[in-house]
């Protein structure tokens, strides 16, 4: 299954150290819940292991990420990730491109568009959760990544926690759920 | 029962008995394959494939081997050493039975673990390690022929692409000729989406290897014991199995539909495990294994053409079908046709002509197309033809009933020649319509709908008056493997007048033990109580091709009568020497025969048991048995038409049924209860397909319908209150009359319920759509919005 995932959201810092920490990949990984960086494979490529849990579904992904264009001159970058389940339960595919804007009042706006394919048993069992799942990573990343270059110490503080080591499963299962159940009331409300 | 020749307590055909399974089953005494225990017996577990195309870079059995009570991981490479990892199909492709470099679909067999425990064996599936390198995927089967597909069967000499076959029937130049010259032409895409039968008891065997007397048992799930004892040993003879020593036992079966005529790799490689290990191994698919990788139905995209005059005589007929096979072409076809009885699909209807083709594609899905009648394609036939019916009567503003009331064949046409070559042996179509539009108040019915699209309510009344054909087959056309499909009834009368008939078919809930026991009850007048009926065993029954195709009693029922009137000929010796009569003085009546004149001089047929083994006449063999393999000299054509009505909710697309009327005509019944269970079940499994089951893919081949979450099977909730009749045109050509039923429903109801909700919003222009007709695509053809 493919998914597209578009988010934009603002940091209070500025252009130019929110590029440099968000194309270094070992810095980026740290704020992603999950996520351990092992090791710089050479040639704009890096080894990074993710950890999930969705639902009943634990996966370990040995990940290749790797730059494909650095545009400074535009704040435009082009990643792409590739992931294979460490016991061959399926994989993922991500295409991102990420773009930085800067704001008049000092801020910067992060855009990023991706395009998350998924095989194996994830796409079966958690075709439901997947939109929801992302979410959460993005919101834990995004407070995570604030934290880090706006030094505020009580976020560091929460990201740190959640981002322990495995993505929090029931953190997940709890944020997809009030997420689905957001969704309804928003369509109920409509009517 | 006005018609029955027998009494109530002899039991023969017509009377409604109650089942002689169902104490058992009732109080959960079946024997079922997973209630098979031997001693000293292991468990295996299989590691499937998450990719639908990959490479195998690499397979780690080291941590699976190294967890307790993990006896050993078998790969394609261990097959490979017993030149076993391949394994022919019956449709002369070949499929993998453990993969050595790819898989090809996803669910696909990549490992098995065997373990002393169900529980370690699938911890061992969770510790094999597979590393993967995912290859691009063919899902669409329009795109599987396109320059640029990636070739899946690249291990076929020769396959330079995804094509299979290309199969066609019927006169092309004569019906181009008439489409050519027809006032009115229609013309419809119709896809029949992959579904899955979802049988309550998924498949697994238990296989038992004696290394000293080289004997193979296999308990299995199997509709066809005896062909699976042959293919066995045809592929593994040289493993040392022959089939002297291959005795394949198919205990209680919790529902077939064609779902357990297969060979899946799972009982291959639990057989040449037990064989290898000297174990006896018990392998038992999950519900998601059953699902995934299993044997699927349909999956037909099909362009329907009608041509016809315009006070709607149908003229001609031209379908072009692109079949999904999945990545190799496992049907069970009866070898002369890649498409089965597809041909059939001129229907009930006097067509001048028709053409169709046919062509197979290879994509990166299971294999399979057997279940549900799959591998015949006379459900697909039977939808295209009854909803272009429709199609035409829609665009010549007829009515539905009337189109088809003009053009039946007529009840005085039969036999009758189809312009495909198929001689129907019997029907009366005007007849079986004219009840169902009687009894389910079709003008009323007109009336109401007309009233309620006023206030803007959607009401739908649908048709299907469809022509099955079944009984497979007779030995000049029908054969898988090369074995022609008769079929087998042998029968045994003990001292005492009980008896015990054994059968080649195999039932999986039709309810055989009775209803053959009735055809004996029939024949010899011997109390349907007193006969015993065995069937699975292949060490002990007659061999046949099993069962499956709505054809036990067109071929064994046909048989065990067969074999009755062989003991019939016989019993008249008997009866000629303790009467001290004359053979040619003496006649049969119900269970005895007496001299002609004197009623009061007679023996029974039990008298006469006793004497063929106490008092035979000299000169003449004791014992009162006899077998019979019955080729049929045709296949049986059995038909209906249905009736249903819908009310649609527009706000949310939903389809309720409101009302279903079967009228069913199977020829001579036997047990009309069963009858009458069969089409409950029969239109229960064609509600499902119209409105909730597909199995789908994802651009990468995932599936999406995997799960009974996702895989909407009907329940009690769901289900309409079905109502039957019948009507009773008897086979000219089956020994009793008898046209075979199982399957006739599950063809003729979702035409009838498709039509339904296409004539409920007909007057919003809607034509055609796709079943399932879930609420989203029934919604979107309300809002003008192209179905997704």
């Amino acid at each position: 299954m493919k998914v597209e995932i578009s988010k934009t959201f603002s940091i209070r810092a500025p252009i130019s150290d929110v590029w440099d920490y968000m194309t270094d990949i070992k810095s980026v990984s740290s704020c992603i819940p999950g996520a351990q960086y092992n090791e710089a494979l050479g040639d704009n490529k890096h080894s990074v292991m993710l950890n999930l849990k969705v639902g009943p579904i634990k996966s370990s992904y040995r990940s290749e990420i790797a730059i494909k264009s650095l545009d400074e001159s535009n704040y435009t970058m082009k990643i792409e990730g590739r992931g294979t389940d460490t016991k061959g339960k399926g994989g993922a595919n991500m295409e991102m491109v990420g773009k930085l804007i800067e704001k008049s009042d000092g801020t910067t706006e992060v855009n990023g568009d991706s395009s998350v394919t998924i095989q194996g048993m994830l796409a079966q069992f958690g075709s439901r959760m997947i939109e929801d799942v992302s979410n959460q990573i993005f919101v834990q990343f995004t407070q995570s990544l604030c934290a880090k270059l706006e030094g505020s110490s009580e976020d560091i503080k929460n990201s740190s926690q959640e981002s322990d080591n495995t993505l929090s499963g029931t953190a997940v299962a709890g944020a997809a759920i009030k997420g689905i159940a957001g969704r309804l009331i928003g369509v109920l409300k409509k009517k | 029962m006005a018609q029955c020749k027998t009494s109530p307590e002899v039991g023969g055909m017509g009377h409604s008995v109650k089942r002689k399974e169902d104490p058992r089953f009732i109080r959960g005494q079946g024997n079922y394959v997973d209630d098979v225990v031997r001693p000293g017996m292991v468990y295996m577990d299989i590691v499937r494939s998450p990719y639908a195309h990959a490479k195998i870079k690499s397979i780690n059995t080291e941590k699976a081997l190294a967890h307790p009570g993990v006896a050993a991981v078998i790969t394609g490479e261990t097959l490979k050493e017993y030149n076993l990892h391949m394994m022919p199909t019956l449709m002369s492709d070949t499929q993998m039975v453990l993969p050595i470099d790819k898989v090809c679909y996803q669910a696909q067999e990549v490992a098995a673990v065997v373990a002393t425990d169900r529980y370690s064996a699938a911890d061992g599936v969770e510790l094999v390690e597979v590393e993967y390198e995912p290859l691009p995927v063919v899902v669409d089967p329009h795109k599987a022929t396109d320059p640029d597909a990636p070739i899946i069967r690249d291990d076929k000499e020769g396959q330079d692409s995804n094509h299979i076959f290309h199969w066609e029937a019927g006169d092309k130049s004569g019906t181009d000729e008439i489409f050519k010259n027809a006032d009115v032409t229609v013309k419809k895409d119709i896809y029949l989406p992959r579904i899955h039968v979802a049988s309550i008891e998924t498949c697994g065997c238990v296989s038992e290897f004696d290394s000293v007397t080289g004997q193979l048992t296999v308990w299995m799930t199997t509709q066809a014991p005896h062909a699976i004892r042959t293919v066995l040993a045809l592929v593994a003879g040289h493993v040392g199995l022959q089939e002297d020593k291959i005795r394949i036992i198919s205990p209680d079966i919790g529902g077939g539909f064609g779902g357990k005529v297969p060979v899946y790799p799972g009982y291959v490689i639990a057989i040449a495990a037990s064989v290898v290990t000297g174990l006896p191994i018990k392998w038992i698919e999950d519900r998601r294994e059953n699902l995934q990788a299993d044997s699927f139905a349909r999956d037909y995209h099909m362009t329907c053409e009608i041509a016809a005059d315009k006070d709607g005589t149908l003229n001609g007929l031209r379908i072009k079908t692109l079949a999904d096979h999945g990545y190799a072409d496992a049907a069970a076809n009866p070898s002369k046709w890649p498409a089965g009885m597809f041909s059939i699909c001129t229907g009930s209807y006097d067509f001048k002509n028709a053409f169709v083709e046919v062509d197979g594609v290879y994509t990166n899905k299971p294999p399979g197309g057997i279940a549900y009648r799959c591998s015949f394609r006379v459900t697909e036939a039977v939808h295209a033809i009854e909803r272009m019916v429709d199609v035409v009567a829609d665009e010549l503003g007829m009515d539905a009933a009337d189109i088809r009331m003009n053009n039946f064949i007529p009840k005085d046409a039969f036999p009758y020649k189809s312009p495909m070559g198929w001689e129907y042996d019997s029907g009366d179509y005007h007849g079986a319509l004219k009840l169902a539009m009687d009894k389910i108040g079709y003008d009323k019915l007109l009336k109401e709908q007309a009233k309620k699209r006023e206030k803007g309510e959607l009401m739908g009344i649908g048709i299907s008056s469809f022509t099955e054909v079944v009984g497979a087959g007779p030995s000049k056309d029908f054969d898988i493997l090369g074995i022609k499909m008769f079929d087998s009834s042998e029968i045994r009368i003990h001292p005492t007048g009980k008896v015990i008939a054994r059968f080649g078919t195999k039932s999986q809930g039709q309810g055989h033990e009775t209803t053959y026991a009735q055809i004996i009850a029939e024949e010899l007048g011997i109390p349907h109580t007193d006969v015993s009926v065995e069937e699975g065993d292949t060490d002990t029954a007659p061999y046949g091709l099993g069962t499956y195709a709505s054809r036990s009693t067109p071929t064994a029922g046909a048989a065990a009568a067969m074999a009755c009137r062989k003991i019939k000929d016989k019993a008249r010796k008997i009866a000629a020497h303790l009467l001290e009569a004359a053979e040619e003085d003496l006649e049969w009546e119900v269970g005895k025969f007496s001299v002609k004149g004197v009623p009061d001089k007679s023996v029974t047929i039990q008298d006469i048991a006793f004497a063929a083994y106490t008092n035979h006449p000299q000169g003449l063999e004791a014992g009162l048995e006899a077998t019979h393999y019955y080729d049929p000299p045709n296949m049986t054509y059995p038909f209906g038409s249905y009736i249903a009505v819908v009310d649609i909710d527009s706000g949310t697309g939903e389809v309720k049924v409101r009302r279903f009327l079967a009228v069913d005509d199977c020829g001579n019944i036997i047990n009309p209860m069963i009858v009458e269970g069969q089409i409950h079940g029969g239109l229960t499994q064609g509600l499902a397909p119209s409105l909730y089951e597909e199995i789908s893919y994802d651009d990468e081949g995932n599936i999406t319908g995997g799960s009974f979450m996702e895989y909407l099977v009907p329940t009690a909730v769901e289900t309409p209150n079905w109502e039957t009749d019948k009507t009773v045109t008897p086979s000219p050509h089956h020994p009793l009359g008898a046209k075979g039923v199982g399957e006739s429903p599950t063809v003729g109801a979702p035409p009838a319920i498709a039509n339904a909700v296409v004539d409920a919003l007909s007057h919003l222009g809607v034509r055609h759509i796709d079943i399932p007709l879930t609420p989203e695509k029934v919604w979107r053809a309300i809002h003008k919005q192209d179905a997704a």
